[in-house]
């Protein structure tokens, strides 16, 4: 089988990310009602959530370029909604995610999945404190609230915090995997709709 | 109404990403979402307008009642901030957004853009109308079913991502098809037959999208600090 990405795997690349992008921005919307939320356990919730259709979209397609993908279309997102300074930041994520998945067949194998969608989702969760710690000026001057501000410092420059939220994020990152393997295995794989 | 050249559409929109991501004063917002109205009102946008500023409306009445503050943790100040940059966004992304795809793909094409980045950025864009409806039909038929029920929310979870999946699947398979029957593969020249211009109107929005850019950013530094 050829390596190279069909039309048919770009179109469930595309497809997929549309899903993801939507769920991520209802779940971002409804964790905004508390700033613990949304610092916090929002990557963590999210990591759970679109872990499953990473999964499916992974062993979908099953060729090399999938997490890369995904993760410029997340980054073109954040340039849009955050400002340019945060595309390196995902783009450096998805090369990282990609990067661990070198090898043959790995986008068949769920725990090398799993281990891209660590890496995806460690990006996510630390794109807030990078604002914070490599780009606040670029961060102060975006006009945000105050409120914000003061929350995402006291948050994000506690070690404390910091390693909460990330390791939440790993266990979630993994737990959603783990569902989504099992989801796929009962649904598609008996059906031969995935190898 | 007039039409403008893509290119022209995403100048008026990394203009407003810019914008966004620097006023800070309500007066300039302000007179950011008035030339966004304007856009949108020649390029006959008006349903999705009054759509959009019915939500400024109502952000800006809760901004006024709690004088910034926001309703506690239910609405608070944080939500307000960005739902109404999220809301002057979304004006300056409607006309991209509502584009043809074919005539995306032939301005991607003549961008030079990557086709492992502009397919996948096509396909989604082209699918972001349609999951409300999707996901709507699967919680429509849990609820017929009597499975729409949150307190087995892994079970539900399952009940609602299968569907979403297996629908997904056959409609990027339906689309690569469709894409694919009209030579997408193929590596001879592609052509299309829309006619791609960077014209004189376009030039002109691309000149007052620069020159609106500077003004508001001088506006807010200059003259409200």
């Amino acid at each position: 089988m050829s390596k190279k990405l069909t039309v048919k795997d770009l179109a469930t690349i595309g497809i997929f990310s549309a899903i993801m992008i939507v769920v991520f921005i209802a779940l971002t919307m409804a964790t905004a009602i508390s700033m613990f939320f949304q610092l916090i356990l929002n990557a963590v919730l999210v990591a759970l959530v679109l872990g499953p259709f990473f999964v499916y979209m992974s062993r979908k397609v099953g060729k090399p370029g999938v997490a890369l993908i995904y993760n410029i279309l997340q980054a073109i997102l954040a340039t849009v909604f955050m400002g340019p300074y945060m595309f390196p930041w995902f783009l450096g994520g998805g090369i990282l995610a990609e990067l661990s998945m070198i090898g043959t067949d790995s986008y068949r194998n769920v725990k090398r999945i799993t281990g891209a969608w660590i890496i995806t989702s460690l990006t996510r969760a630390t794109h807030g404190m990078a604002t914070i710690w490599f780009f606040n000026d670029a961060f102060i001057k975006s006009g945000v609230s105050p409120e914000l501000i003061t929350s995402q410092t006291q948050y994000y420059t506690s070690a404390k915090w910091v390693l909460i939220s990330l390791v939440l994020t790993l266990i979630a990152s993994v737990a959603g995997c783990y569902l989504g393997n099992k989801m796929t295995e009962k649904h598609f794989s008996k059906s031969g709709m995935i190898k | 109404m007039i039409t403008l050249d893509f290119r022209s559409k995403l100048v008026v929109f990394f203009s407003t990403v810019f914008l966004v991501s620097v006023l800070s004063q309500n007066t300039v917002l302000f007179l950011l979402i008035i030339g966004l109205s304007i856009y949108l009102s020649l390029l006959n946008y008006k349903r999705e307008l009054k759509k959009i500023l019915f939500i400024l409306l109502i952000i800006e009445g809760i901004n006024f009642i709690t004088k910034g503050g926001g309703f506690t943790v239910l609405v608070p100040q944080v939500f307000l901030f960005i739902v109404t940059r999220t809301s002057i966004i979304l004006m300056s992304s409607t006309p991209i957004f509502k584009i043809p795809t074919g005539e995306l793909m032939s301005v991607m094409k003549k961008m030079r853009i990557n086709k492992n980045i502009s397919l996948p950025l096509i396909f989604m864009m082209r699918f972001f109308p349609t999951i409300k409806s999707e996901l709507k039909e699967i919680k429509d038929s849990l609820k017929l079913r009597n499975m729409y029920n949150w307190s087995k929310p892994l079970l539900t979870m399952e009940y609602i991502f299968v569907p979403m999946m297996f629908s997904a699947s056959r409609i990027a398979e339906e689309l690569a098809a469709a894409a694919e029957v009209r030579g997408i593969s193929t590596h001879c020249e592609h052509t299309s037959r829309r006619k791609i211009k960077f014209g004189v109107l376009d030039l002109v929005v691309v000149i007052l999208s620069i020159v609106s850019m500077t003004g508001l950013y001088y506006l807010e530094r200059k003259v409200f600090i």
